[in-house]
């Protein structure tokens, strides 16, 4: 018989190595890492040890509003020992631009600071009648040296931020599922084509308040998969007619849904081995 | 469980079969384990050890029983590169170690820890602290601290005090 099994019914889990509890506790939801800290003196702090941060906030769930989990987010990141964060991804909704947003900036700062690989924001208003908003990203993101994965989805608001001329953004990027609403087409026409070694995009488009024309310009040699989902809005009209100008000599994969008539125009595309066309189009 | 590796008690340092170098490990419990370096070497632990010519003679494999080193090496034999011909027949496979339906499935994915940890395994390492963490998952504290035969050492006053300071995350 063994040190291990003479052990068999008492407290193993608390033994285990400091980082082992770390890696258990980062693949939690963040809320739920923080709640192992009431179970014993062992794991008051364990959950400081966490590299990966999963926050999310329903309007409707009972917590006194969102400054609570305001303060929350704030705690978790002033607390976080790992100098390396693997995942930050945020899920909220909100209802005035007041508060909540006035964090997202900051958050997303330590994110970057802290080395982050893949990031995922989801954010969704709650407006009072047929409002919309800018969620302004800080400028940081742009140069981030460890960013691969970046998920940037949102309701009735549009993440927006300056793409400067001749500067190559998103280094690392290979991944970007980005969703607009009343887009800006300077960032439109930037965006993409500023991403070095994108290989995987999804664009979600919401046709509803965009009353500009939009040209979206996919000149990425190095995308392999391209999904784009063009819808119009609840009400069903159609909005303005986007055109997308896709050049990616080594795209395999390309998936277009849409339902708003928009124009493309594919160059380039040698390698394509699986195209899908859903909607109806104006050919 | 089946015993991937063989056991030879008698067999100590090095050996060769065929081409392939075999190595020798002792569990904690004096159990004996040829493998081969090319399997072994999944461990960064013992990988670390050939690279630097330290693993010439039996390699101890400490805090870790016969019956778990056992496991390890099927893990390892499993995970060689073509030994599964699809990724989701070993997804199938480790199945079996994802999941802790009661408290013998947790001790011995507390025993494969210890083993990840020690040898440096990261895709077992990641496999076992997956389960523990599903396990952790919709648990309340209660709950939590019966399954896993955690004492708190917290008075009543030192608890609602931890309670009160991350309110958010108990009320949502």
């Amino acid at each position: 018989m063994n040190l291990i099994e003479l052990e068999r019914g008492e407290d193993i889990i608390s033994k285990l190595p400091n980082h082992v509890l770390g890696h258990i506790l980062s693949r939690l939801d963040t809320k739920d890492a923080v709640k192992t800290c009431v179970l014993s003196s062992r794991w008051k702090d364990l959950w400081t040890l966490i590299y990966n941060l999963h926050f999310k906030y329903l309007e409707n769930v009972k917590d006194g509003g969102s400054s609570s989990f305001e303060n929350f987010v704030d705690k978790v990141l002033s607390r976080c020992q790992s100098q390396e964060i693997q995942d930050f991804f945020i899920s909220f909704h909100f209802s005035d631009d007041t508060g909540i947003l006035s964090r997202v900036a900051p958050w997303i700062c330590f994110a970057i600071e802290h080395k982050v690989q893949n990031m995922e924001i989801n954010a969704f208003y709650n407006p009072p009648d047929e409002e919309w908003l800018p969620i302004r990203l800080p400028q940081s993101i742009l140069t981030c040296k460890t960013l691969v994965m970046l998920n940037l989805s949102s309701g009735d608001c549009d993440f927006v931020f300056d793409i400067p001329d001749s500067v190559v953004c998103f280094p690392c990027l290979k991944i970007l599922h980005f969703e607009a609403h009343r887009s800006n087409s300077n960032l439109m026409q930037k965006f993409f084509r500023s991403c070095p070694v994108l290989e995987e995009l999804t664009i979600r488009v919401d046709i509803e308040y965009n009353e500009n024309v939009l040209t979206f310009d996919i000149t990425v040699p190095t995308l392999k998969t391209l999904e784009i989902h063009l819808e119009p809005d609840w009400k069903g009209t159609r909005g303005s007619i986007h055109k997308f100008v896709v050049r990616a000599r080594n795209l395999e994969r390309l998936y277009i849904s849409d339902d708003t008539l928009a124009s493309f125009v594919i160059n380039e595309t040698p390698y394509i081995s699986d195209a899908s066309l859903d909607g109806c189009f104006n050919c | 469980m089946s015993t991937a590796a063989t056991a030879d008690a008698s067999s100590s340092g090095d050996t060769t079969e065929g081409s392939v170098r075999l190595l020798t490990l002792q569990s904690e419990d004096g159990e004996v384990f040829e493998v081969k370096e090319t399997i072994a070497t999944q461990s960064v632990t013992i990988k670390g050890m050939v690279d630097d010519d330290c693993a010439t003679s039996t390699i101890p494999v400490c805090n870790v029983t016969g019956r778990t080193l056992a496991m390890v090496i099927e893990w390892w034999n499993k995970h060689e590169i073509g030994a599964v011909s699809n990724e989701k027949e070993l997804k199938e496979w480790e199945s079996q170690f994802d999941t802790i339906d009661d408290k013998s499935d947790r001790d011995d994915v507390y025993d494969l820890l210890m083993a990840a940890n020690y040898l440096n395994i990261p895709t077992l390492l990641d496999c076992c602290t997956s389960a523990v963490a599903e396990a952790i998952k919709g648990k309340s504290t209660d709950e939590m601290r019966e399954f896993f035969d955690i004492k708190s050492d917290f008075d009543e006053k030192e608890e609602d005090a931890l309670r009160k300071e991350n309110q958010w995350a108990f009320e949502n």
